[in-house]
């Protein structure tokens, strides 16, 4: 029995030991490519491509499903980005509420006679519509037959006229130039197949017109929780695989993508939930069967807003599609395991979403097991226990005020003078109080998905709209 | 303290690893609280007299820029300005560097006397010293801020950063350098391209048609000087600078080019020969059918080329033949240029269609709509 415990002994510590490596190495790596991309860019005008001929065009996808409360606002917001050469193209996926209506009426739409080809299988297009005023003209509405948030997607990227496409969520709040500094890398080397933007919580935010004026930090914890734990992912996380070019998540929130080249891998795939992961891999993966050199980008500038769900059971949902996706990717193509013809992605970026992004939140639950295990059976050093325990909450404090130091020397959002205190408490608290959850629900999320659960799941917003009045009410307040 | 002392020795070695190790992070995140809270307060003082120096500075400049447009600017009150200017830059570690970013950005939208005017009050300042002092730091970040202000304010680059865009792998640094040369080098901006071995990347060209832009027309370098430069991409750039400035003189070593072997530059060819008008070179564009049939590119800039045409004429067989093509964009195309020439050519479509079993009625809808145009 003691040989059993010590190799399990070792292999744990082994594993965290390792884990604990990697998060400081890519922390490192990001700060340093976090430098380099703002060294690079600080004489960089970015209104030299708004006003350039040579600016490549975008179209803009947009799914939309169920969106009435807040679809005019949202697709006035994209409407006036900063970009003169895209096409703003909302797929209506089969709603069941009046998101159409409400899009003809407030845009003045009828329907017209567009011819396209069909390269990729979706469910049938019911309608294309354009509105009568030139004040709207880059907006095309599409209506089609519910079939998911991919299959909407792939309308989009038939229909669309443009060489790269952004594909968006409707209901994020776009920084007015992030196209213009997403379109850059792009221009900058030719090899670039897609680049992929930070997203922010736009949680307490506040929210006139379609646009962000004001960033708060949210009022409610759990987005607090989230906002930390994003500013961790996207600026430590993400940019250091952009280093490593072995990036393989660009989030379904907000990313471009060569037209030509997401076609012909064929598009997203609507048969799993990880729909935006999933197509990097492929479009990498192709790159690589074919030998074509190429680069995946990353921007670190807040470029996408989103609503965090601000209640357990959302947030549930939602972090259980995310484990079903992430699943769902790594078995579609197990392939890449190890595999040196896949270079970097194969060796390195592959095998660390196995071990340390899926596999994580299970060897956490059953080492708890196996610690309530030897709870039971009388087993426990206490004194060992409470010093690892130490030792691992002190690195996850220290991991994550190295991430509001990158957010503190790049781009500064939370100006609040009180935000720093506020977030160093979050860091303090969020291992007992929303790390558990979180792991909990991946565990829910894998377990889904061998029971063959398929559904997305209702994903409930309370919109910027609330937002806004509590902003109104405050200046007449002090008016 | 003595009780610490005891619960330590009582730890076993491995438990003390653990909690030194657990001291270390914590010593190093509480470091860098204090890092981010001091960062913040510096943020806030350095913005603030940013602000206000620039409130002082720009009092100063706006009555030297004022006085110089209208011509009426006595040497002593110019003294007078500038040693106001010096006094209130002296005053803070940071002023000259605040200085140097409000004459850049004044620059930006200031042109003719008055943006003289900047070039020599960054000359009187000695504001160059600070820029060329940049151009030996060992930061390339610093290298290229001061290639930046010297180029921007229209002073010299020092011959050794000549050297240094042939030695420099970093991309930033070189492109910063070659634009420099474009920006001071007035009577022969591309002198650099012959020998220029880094990649002409779309962003540089967007950079250098704007910078181009603001040129008289009459003094712009002749581009197709460069079509037939060894590289690819140079002799792209060249081409999409001859067509957006309109320079009909490359029409000639534009057709040379039809027979290029690199298909985009035979697609790009076409493109400016048609941006350019040069339709008494048809014969020449349409017999790229022929040989590039199957290449999307070429073959939408043909159809978009005999589009321009405007009207029916004998070339009119090659759209034709096109409404046949396996692509679908380039099938749409030919529609819609035979949509929009006329009467005549709608007949001819309407015709085609019907031989061809009703296959483009869609398409036809779709080039009729006019809120698809």
């Amino acid at each position: 029995m003691s040989v059993f415990y010590f190799i399990v002994h070792v292999l744990i510590f082994i594993y965290g030991v390792s884990i604990a490596l990697w998060y400081f190495f890519l922390a490192i790596l990001s700060m340093i490519e976090m430098r380099g991309y703002l060294n690079r860019n600080f004489f960089v005008d970015y209104n030299y491509i708004l006003s350039s001929p040579f600016a490549p065009g975008i179209t803009l996808i947009a799914p939309a499903y169920n969106e009435g409360l807040t679809i005019i606002d949202n697709v006035k917001s994209l409407l006036s980005i900063r970009y003169n050469n895209y096409e703003v193209m909302i797929v209506n996926d089969g709603s069941t509420d009046d998101s159409l209506a409400k899009l003809i009426v407030a845009f003045n739409l009828v329907e017209v006679s567009y011819a396209y080809e069909q390269k990729l299988p979706t469910k049938p297009v019911r309608g294309v519509y354009k509105s009568k005023n030139r004040a709207f003209s880059r907006l095309i509405v599409v209506d089609k037959a519910n079939g998911g948030k991919a299959d909407a997607l792939n309308v989009g990227l038939n229909l669309a006229s443009e060489s790269l496409v952004a594909c968006i969520d409707v209901d994020c709040i776009i920084e007015p130039d992030a196209l213009l500094k997403m379109v850059k890398p792009f221009l900058q080397d030719t090899k670039v197949i897609a680049s992929g933007g930070v997203v922010r919580i736009a949680n307490s935010c506040v929210v006139e017109d379609g646009r962000l004026v004001e960033v708060k930090l949210p009022e409610n914890w759990l987005a607090r929780f989230q906002t930390l734990e994003y500013i961790r992912a996207f600026l430590l996380g993400r940019m250091a695989w952009s280093r490593l070019n072995g990036l393989l998540l660009i989030s379904g929130a907000f990313g471009l993508f060569k037209k030509e080249i997401a076609l012909s891998v064929g598009g997203y795939n609507t048969a799993t939930v990880g729909e935006d992961m999933e197509l990097v891999v492929r479009m990498r993966r192709r790159m690589h069967e074919n030998q074509i050199p190429y680069k995946v980008a990353y921007i670190p500038d807040p470029l996408c807003w989103t609503e965090a769900p601000a209640s357990a059971k959302v947030l549930g949902r939602q972090r259980n599609r995310w484990a079903r996706g992430t699943l769902e990717t790594l078995m579609l193509h197990r392939k890449l395991f190890f595999n040196p013809r896949y270079g970097l992605m194969g060796m390195v970026s592959y095998p660390f979403w196995v071990f340390y992004e899926w596999l994580s939140p299970i060897i956490e639950f059953c080492g708890l097991i196996f610690f309530a295990f030897l709870v039971v059976m009388g087993h426990v050093h206490w004194v060992f226990f409470i010093s690892l325990i130490l030792a691992v909450y002190g690195f996850a404090f220290f991991i994550s005020m190295f991430a509001l130091l990158a957010e503190e020397t790049s781009f500064y959002k939370y100006i609040h003078k009180k935000d720093i205190l506020k977030m160093v408490l979050v860091a303090l608290v969020e291992p007992f109080v929303f790390h558990p959850r979180v792991v909990w629900w991946s565990l829910k999320g894998n377990w889904d998905l061998l029971r063959g659960k398929k559904a997305w799941g209702e994903m409930t917003r309370q919109g910027f709209a609330q937002y806004k009045r509590i902003y109104k009410k405050e200046v007449t307040t002090v008016v | 303290m003595n009780a610490s002392l005891t619960i330590w020795t009582e730890l076993d070695a491995v438990e003390q690893f653990f909690v030194t190790l657990a001291a270390i992070f914590f010593v190093c995140a509480v470091a860098l609280i204090f890092f981010l809270i001091g960062s913040r307060l510096i943020k806030t003082y350095r913005s603030k007299t940013e602000t206000r120096l620039q409130t002082i500075f720009q009092q100063s400049l706006n009555s030297l820029i004022i006085h110089t447009s209208t011509d009426r600017l006595p040497s002593s009150s110019y003294q007078f300005h500038l040693n106001e200017l010096r006094k209130a830059m002296n005053a803070y570690p940071c002023g000259r560097q605040v200085m140097i970013n409000l004459l850049i950005k004044l620059k930006k939208s200031l042109s003719g006397t008055s943006s003289k005017m900047l070039d020599t009050i960054y000359l009187h300042l000695d504001l160059p010293t600070v820029s060329k002092k940049k151009l030996k730091a060992t930061s390339w970040k610093i290298q290229v801020q001061g290639i930046r202000e010297l180029s921007e304010m229209n002073y010299y680059l020092p011959k050794r950063m000549n050297a240094l865009i042939a030695r420099t792998k970093n991309e930033t640094l070189r492109e910063e350098i070659f634009m420099a040369h474009v920006r001071l080098n007035k009577k022969n901006p591309l002198a650099l391209l012959d020998r220029y071995d880094g990649a002409i990347t779309p962003w540089m060209r967007i950079n250098l048609h704007r910078f181009f832009s603001q040129y008289d027309g009459r003094t712009l370098p002749d581009f197709s000087r460069w079509f037939e430069h060894p590289r690819e991409d140079v002799v792209m750039f060249c081409m999409s600078m001859a067509r957006q400035f309109k320079q009909f003189n490359a029409v000639p070593a534009l057709v040379k080019l039809l027979s290029h072997k690199n298909p985009m530059i035979v697609a790009s060819a076409i493109r400016s020969l048609s941006d350019l008008e040069a339709f008494h070179v048809v014969d020449q564009v349409v017999a790229q059918a022929q040989i590039h049939w199957s290449n999307e590119r070429i073959s939408l800039r043909i159809i978009r080329f005999i589009a321009r045409l405007g009207h029916l004429d004998a070339h009119t067989y090659a759209i034709e033949k096109y409404l046949e093509h396996k692509n679908f964009k380039v099938r749409l195309a030919a529609v819609k240029t035979l949509t929009s020439m006329g009467e005549n050519a709608q007949k001819q479509l309407t015709l085609r269609n019907k031989l061809m079993g009703n296959r483009l009625t869609l398409m036809i809808g779709h080039a009729s709509e006019p809120l698809l145009t």
